[in-house]
């Protein structure tokens, strides 16, 4: 146990030194080996883990249950994918083995929030993925990437010290570092105005990570105009930060926090959903229509936190994992076939997909697929995902709350259904061949059958196996 | 003249919303992380003022003297950050000869 953990974390540890020391058309393949490694130690750990309780690793600080053990299964196969999908474009830039090394080092970041049970640990981790990010968001060096990154560099530091401020005053009012210490010296503490705005700023700097809406203003720029090979990773993998994060820190204090929790999450919640979806639907690039509805399936993701304090929690945390993994095999497809089609030469508007279908049938109906199980129709992965686990989780406590969210599903039909209808029925102007043997489109065929297979009945047992102490 | 922990946390929250005006107010990308800094000043404040002076003695028994070393580990890390977001702002200004955030709105709708 204590062994594989420290393999999957050495194994990012020691890429990037290997990177440098071989010539640069190594990098790439050095990299998706270690990446491969650390995916089959991840599948071991997840049949390690089955069914076992929390083990606790150094001392109590990092803490390995099953939940986590999915959560960095689903991060190392989106790393995995984007690093396939990345083989034939990005390793001809100039800056790709900066590209190469800085994924493995995020993954690491990734790995010890998921897993993560102290606060100082929270800090260190959540800097190395920031850091990483940053440099990762404006490392083609063009105009739209910088602007992206300052943006993107900008609001990370401002959530980092509202981090540090919120660990701060939770640390100084329970006196321990280990978050299950905190938790029990924070319950005699219920009313103290402190904690409280300590737990406020903690879910500020969360918010800023994941683009909840009052906090979401640099993620249109970052996901809507970096380059798509960049963004799979930064929409798939890191968002998992936030979201991990929020789920180690806050979600225990959800006793604590009373009917507050309810409210806040709520808040949070419909201003994101609604705010990505209308935003949406005016939009005509599709990379930027994809950067709001990443907003909208934050909101949709914040909807199973809010169910904390009801009955329907298990629910809740079941959907946060299993919408996880569909919008990080839906996102990754989607950008990676963005990807695809700009290093084809197609603008990536409504009008410049139109008539895809007649050129490129695969890319078309697996962007269809992906799109479609964004939108959550029935046989696929999406709707598992989003109706019987997320939306029903908030049913007893909040009936307003699934309300609320059901009507916005239907609102984002509305400009996912637009590029459906620009693929497949408007007449062809897009040029291009596909190739079998381009690196995205096998990603893109990939994350589009686990879609379906995992849609076809499979997801309600992985749900069942997720369980959260 | 007693130094008490409320008057230091008093200071460091006028710290935290000087800072939260500074980014609200200006739009130039230098002066909102001179701002962040600022905030981040005012939470060194009240790591190091919590983790000496007890605010509820009952519930921190014997507390260690971690605060001092978070904050410590905190400045460094702080600084790498603070690192590539200024190398970031210099590759920017030497393509668009300024660094407003305000202006870079080029996509916007």
């Amino acid at each position: 146990m204590n062994i594989l953990a420290i393999i999957l974390v050495s194994s990012g540890i020691i890429t990037p030194t290997l990177d440098y020391t071989f010539k640069r058309r190594v990098s790439a393949y050095i990299v998706l080996f270690v990446i491969f490694i650390a995916s089959i130690i991840s599948i071991a750990l997840l049949y390690i883990t089955y069914n076992v309780s929390n083990v606790l690793l150094y001392d109590g600080v990092i803490k390995v249950d099953f939940y986590g053990t999915f959560l960095a299964f689903l991060a190392t196969i989106g790393t995995l994918l984007v690093l396939i999908a990345s083989m034939y474009e990005v390793r001809r830039w100039s800056t790709a083995p900066s590209f190469y090394s800085l994924l493995p080092l995020t993954l690491l970041g990734v790995y010890y929030i998921i897993f993560l049970n102290d606060i100082i640990l929270l800090f260190i981790a959540w800097t190395l993925v920031s850091v990483a990010s940053y440099a990762l968001v404006g490392i083609k060096k063009d105009e739209n990437s910088l602007e992206g990154a300052a943006k993107y560099a900008l609001m990370g530091i401002i959530a980092t010290t509202f981090l540090l401020y919120g660990l701060a005053l939770i640390y100084g009012l329970t006196g321990s570092t280990k978050i299950l210490d905190i938790i029990q010296y924070a319950k005699p503490l219920r009313n103290e105005p402190l904690l409280i705005i300590g737990i406020i700023l903690l879910i500020i700097s969360f918010s800023f990570k994941i683009g909840v809406v009052p906090f979401h203003g640099w993620l249109p720029d970052v996901y809507g105009g970096v380059h798509p090979s960049i963004i799979s990773f930064i929409a798939g993998v890191v968002k998992l930060v936030g979201i991990a994060a929020l789920l180690r820190v806050i979600y225990p204090f959800a006793q604590i926090m009373g009917n507050a929790w309810l409210i806040i999450f709520s808040i949070l919640s419909i201003s994101t959903m609604t705010f990505g979806n209308i935003a949406a639907l005016v939009q005509r690039n599709v990379q930027r229509m994809m950067a709001y509805s990443s907003i909208a399936h934050a909101g949709y993701i914040l909807l199973g936190f809010a169910a904390a304090t009801g009955a329907g929690y298990l629910y809740g945390l079941q959907g946060i994992a299993l919408h996880i993994s569909t919008y990080i095999f839906a996102k990754i497809g989607i950008f990676v076939t963005l990807a695809y089609l700009s290093r084809i030469g197609l603008k990536l508007d409504l009008e410049g997909l139109s008539g895809l279908s007649k050129k490129m049938p695969i890319t078309s109906v697996s962007l269809i697929i992906l799109l479609l199980s964004l939108i959550g129709v029935p046989p696929l992965l999406g709707f598992w995902s989003k109706f019987p686990y997320l939306f029903l989780s908030t049913i007893d406590i909040a009936p307003w709350l699934t309300l609320i969210a059901i009507i916005n599903s239907g609102i984002s039909v509305g400009y996912y259904v637009q590029v459906i209808k620009s693929v497949f029925f408007l007449s062809s102007k897009a040029e291009g061949v596909e190739r079998v043997k381009d690196p995205e489109l096998i990603v893109i065929i990939i994350t589009t059958i686990v879609t379906i297979i995992l849609g076809l009945g499979i997801a309600p047992f992985i749900a069942s196996t997720l369980t959260y102490k | 003249m007693m130094l008490t922990a409320g008057m230091f946390l008093s200071i460091s929250f006028i710290m935290l919303a000087i800072g939260i005006y500074g980014i609200v107010s200006r739009r130039n990308m230098v002066r909102m992380l001179l701002s962040a800094e600022v905030i981040f000043n005012a939470a060194l404040l009240t790591l190091l003022i919590l983790s000496s002076i007890p605010i509820h003695a009952a519930t921190q028994p014997d507390k260690p003297a971690i605060g001092g070393a978070i904050a410590l580990l905190a400045i460094g890390i702080a600084a790498a950050e603070i690192g590539v977001a200024i190398s970031i702002a210099i590759l920017l200004f030497q393509i668009k000869q300024h660094v407003d955030v305000y202006e870079l709105r080029k996509f916007r709708g």
